[in-house]
């Protein structure tokens, strides 16, 4: 379903629709943007510069998806062949952020113990967690954002989302479940 | 809040808070220079002509009646298509291919109208 949504928005893109164009860059460009950072583990200006050709390339390509997969996997796999010729062009390797440790379970992840430091810290899980809150609907990810990674009150973000409290707080507990659902299907995804 | 949730929510807060902290996200100067040249592209871009669903059925029906038509011929034709091995293997590859049209047609229209 997420797929054909995707595909609507990418077909109004490729028509030039504007108002698609800033919805595609509303929903697409800060996750891809945290999603180069992490890969590339470099300087923010590196990760600034892959992150604009890959926008710009998948711009080009966008004619090509089919909503074979969804848009958010198909921009991170362009991403990934940017930061893989930026390597080359460097005479370095590109490495996997996910070979050099055994990826932990993603649904065990949000699990009702402690995580250890050194797991939520891992490139490998920052990644994920990038990608899983990319495919949240626009609400559930910017609730999350500001309540957890800009530490803002739950009074904020009913304000930041024109809601009351009440509705707020349970549109962040809905969510943190919509959440931990997006880690278990990434994991399905991923062999 | 009982003592799972609680942890969960913790969970959540670390992992958001690792993956999204200020570092991993765009400045707001480079995010306008980005989102300014998609815009660039977007308008310098040649509308591409739209290829009405009605213009795909239609050519799809076209095809199929074309088929229909050259079967009927074939049929009546006093030569027989069997002395000839080779055109009636060519006969009947080509009316397989033709008698998908119309479905591939129709499959085309639902795709693009539900992806």
């Amino acid at each position: 379903m997420e797929s054909a949504n995707d595909l609507v928005l990418a077909s109004q893109v490729t028509e030039g629709d504007e108002a698609s164009l800033a919805t595609f860059y509303a929903r697409y460009a800060d996750p891809l943007f945290a999603f180069v950072y992490h890969q590339l583990d470099g300087p923010r200006a590196e990760a600034e510069d892959i992150w604009q050709e890959t926008l710009l390339a998948a711009l080009q390509a966008l004619p090509t998806y089919h909503g074979q997969s969804r848009l958010f996997t198909w921009l991170c796999s362009i991403a990934q062949h940017k930061i893989a010729d930026h390597f080359r062009q460097q005479g370095r390797r590109a490495t996997d952020v996910f070979s050099d440790v055994p990826e932990a379970r993603l649904s065990a992840l949000v699990s009702d113990a402690p995580l250890p430091e050194e797991m939520v810290v891992r490139r490998a899980t920052r990644v994920r967690v990038v990608q899983a809150l990319a495919f949240l609907t626009d609400d559930y990810r910017r609730a999350l954002i500001a309540r957890y990674a800009d530490e803002r009150s739950v009074d904020e973000v009913a304000r930041m989302l024109g809601r009351t409290y009440k509705a707020a707080e349970s549109l962040l507990a809905r969510a943190r479940d919509a959440f931990r659902e997006a880690l278990v299907s990434l994991e399905e995804e991923t062999p | 809040m009982n003592q799972e949730g609680h942890c969960l929510e913790e969970n959540t807060a670390r992992l958001v808070r690792a993956a999204y902290g200020p570092s991993a996200r765009s400045s707001p100067q480079a995010s306008r220079r980005v989102f300014r040249l998609m815009l660039d592209h977007v308008r310098a871009r040649p509308a591409t002509p739209g290829f009405p669903d009605a213009a795909v059925v239609a050519l799809g029906a076209m095809l199929a009646v074309l088929a229909v038509c050259l079967a009927i011929q074939a049929i009546l034709s006093s030569t027989s298509l069997v002395v000839n091995p080779s055109l009636l293997a060519t006969a009947t590859w080509l009316v397989l291919n033709l008698a998908w049209v119309p479905v591939a047609s129709i499959v085309v229209v639902v795709r693009r109208r539900h992806g």
